[in-house]
C-alpha cells in the first residue's frame, strides 16, 4: 500500500486521467475533489458494504428459519 | 391481496400494510414494496421485512430499542425531513444476518431502516461515524 502526504491544494493522480485533489482538512475530515471519466464508478466505501451487508442477509436456510419462527425471545 | 412469501407461503395483505422505500434498500435498489410479518405472536423483537415483487426475497429485522435502549438516531436530520418524521410518528428496525445457532447472528446497527407510520414511508439509511457497527452479534445483548 502506498502512502503519501498532501497539503490542501494538492493533488495526485491514478493513472492518466484520474485526479484526486485536497480541498479542505478539518480535525477529522478531509473533503477531496475526484475527476474521473465518466465510467469509472466512485463509491463511498460504507456503501458497498451496506449493500454487501444486506446481500448476505437476504440469504437465510429453512432450518434457520425453522428455528426463528419457534423463538419467544432474548 | 395475496401474495406468496419466501418464509410464510401464501399469505393475505391490505395496501395500509405496504411500507414504500422510495430508494431501495442498499444493494436492492429496485425492490420498493414491502410488508412486514410477525414470525410469531410471541416475540416483538424479530420481524420479516418481504418484498412484495420478489416472493423469494425476505429480510430478518430487529426492533432495536428492545435490546440497545439508547440506540440513537440523531444525526439523521436529512432523512428525517424526507420522511416528514416528527415526534414519534416512526418506528426503527434493522436488518440481521440470522446464523444457524441464532446468538452467532449479527445485526447492522449502522444502517437502520425507519419507517414513517403515518405515511409508510420508509427508507434505509448509513448512519455516519464509529458508533455503531455493521455486525453487532446478538449475544452481546445478553451481557
Amino acid at each position: 500500500m502506498l502512502i503519501l502526504q498532501r497539503k490542501i491544494g494538492e493533488a495526485l493522480y491514478i493513472g492518466d486521467d484520474i485526479k484526486i485533489t485536497i480541498k479542505e482538512i478539518s480535525s477529522d475530515k478531509v473533503k477531496i475533489s475526484i475527476d474521473a471519466p465518466r465510467d469509472i464508478n466512485i463509491v463511498r466505501e460504507e456503501l458497498l458494504l451496506a449493500q454487501e451487508s444486506n446481500v448476505e442477509a437476504s440469504i437465510l436456510n429453512d432450518e434457520t428459519v425453522k428455528n426463528l419462527k419457534a423463538f419467544k425471545s432474548f | 391481496m395475496k401474495i406468496n412469501t419466501k418464509y410464510f407461503s401464501e399469505i393475505e395483505y391490505s395496501d395500509d400494510e405496504v411500507v414504500f422505500f422510495e430508494k431501495g434498500l442498499f444493494g436492492f435498489e429496485s425492490e420498493k414494496k414491502f410488508i412486514i410479518i410477525r414470525f410469531n405472536n410471541d416475540n416483538n423483537s424479530l420481524l420479516c421485512l418481504q418484498s412484495i415483487n420478489d416472493e423469494n426475497l425476505a429480510f430478518v429485522l430487529l426492533n432495536p430499542y428492545n435490546h440497545i435502549k439508547d440506540y440513537s438516531l440523531d444525526m439523521l436530520e436529512k432523512e428525517f425531513e424526507e420522511l416528514e418524521i416528527e415526534n414519534d410518528n416512526y418506528s426503527t428496525y434493522n436488518i440481521c444476518v440470522i446464523k444457524d445457532d441464532l446468538m452467532e447472528s449479527t445485526v447492522n446497527l449502522k444502517c437502520p431502516i425507519i419507517v414513517n407510520v403515518e405515511t409508510r414511508k420508509a427508507q434505509q439509511v448509513i448512519m455516519e461515524g464509529n458508533k455503531y457497527p455493521f455486525k453487532y452479534k446478538f449475544s452481546q445483548f445478553l451481557k
